[in-house]
């Protein structure tokens, strides 16, 4: 008589331990997981470089003139924009989704020759992506 | 042979029970992980400081994959959704459309929440008034 509310006991305390174990494990699995998923998906690390040119003859050359709009809607964009404004080149890091927004929006990763000029604030510049 | 019999069945049924309450634990514990693990990185990732951003993609042919009509309703439950597709944020670029068979045609500011919703909800190709879309969600 005087041992089962001690078996008791023990049996919810295994089962407690139990379910904190696997609430600990499914936690720390989960975190983990998504993270290597959400930095990892994108594969490597990818940089956007805006480069400040000179433009004399624009004749055979595709412009796109950048708006606020577009800068508001592309923060890659506005912060290597914004850099190569002040010091002729600015790099920003993207990830794959931000890359494949951008060489469908303005062309950034396209063959040398079909590269368009972006324009903005009266400024030419040239964009290339670096792969880390 | 029925007192025989009585304690038998009951610690059958004590030994059913203890494993049925196991299983039971088990999958509470394990729900309640992955609602803690997915509360965990949200608070993460806002604390951050990065701008997670929705693009809508237009494509022009969309194949034979699932297509989900956009109604009124997608649009009243998702405000970013409806400024990017039919409202102030939708801002086309003229680059390679025409030759291409995709482009976006507008993105908005929205929250790491907002973004995992929509990601979740419209993961196949959608229709609107007669054109294709898909949404891009980014994460920085």
């Amino acid at each position: 008589m005087e041992s089962k509310p001690d078996r008791r006991l023990i049996i919810v305390a295994v089962l407690a331990f139990i379910g904190v174990i696997l609430l600990v494990a499914t936690v720390v699995l989960t975190y983990t997981a998504a993270v290597a998923l959400i930095t990892g998906i994108d594969g490597p690390t990818q940089e956007l470089v805006v480069e400040r040119v000179q433009v004399e003859y624009l004749e055979n050359t595709s412009v796109i003139h950048l708006t606020d709009q577009d800068l508001k809607q592309y923060p890659v964009l506005e912060s290597a924009i914004r850099d190569a404004a002040v010091q002729i080149s600015g790099k920003a890091p993207m990830t794959g989704v931000e890359n494949l927004v951008l060489i469908e929006s303005f062309g950034i990763d396209a063959r040398e020759g079909d590269r368009p000029y972006l324009e903005y604030d009266g400024a030419y510049y040239l964009t290339r992506v670096l792969l880390h | 042979m029925e007192e025989d019999k009585n304690p038998k069945s009951r610690s059958r049924l004590k030994t059913a029970g203890i494993i049925v309450a196991c299983g039971l634990a088990g999958v509470i514990a394990i729900v309640l992980g992955f609602m803690l693990a997915d509360a965990l990185i949200l608070h993460a990732m806002e604390g951050s400081g990065g701008q997670p951003m929705l693009y809508v993609m237009e494509i022009a042919e969309p194949g034979e994959s699932m297509i989900v009509p956009l109604t009124e309703q997608d649009f009243e439950r998702h405000p970013a959704l409806n400024a990017v597709i039919r409202g102030e944020e939708r801002n086309p670029s003229a680059w390679e459309w025409g030759s291409r068979d995709r482009r976006v045609i507008g993105g908005t500011k929205v929250s790491y929440r907002e973004s995992k919703a929509l990601h979740e909800t419209y993961d196949s190709i959608m229709e609107y008034e007669g054109a294709y879309y898909v949404i891009l969600t980014t994460w920085p």
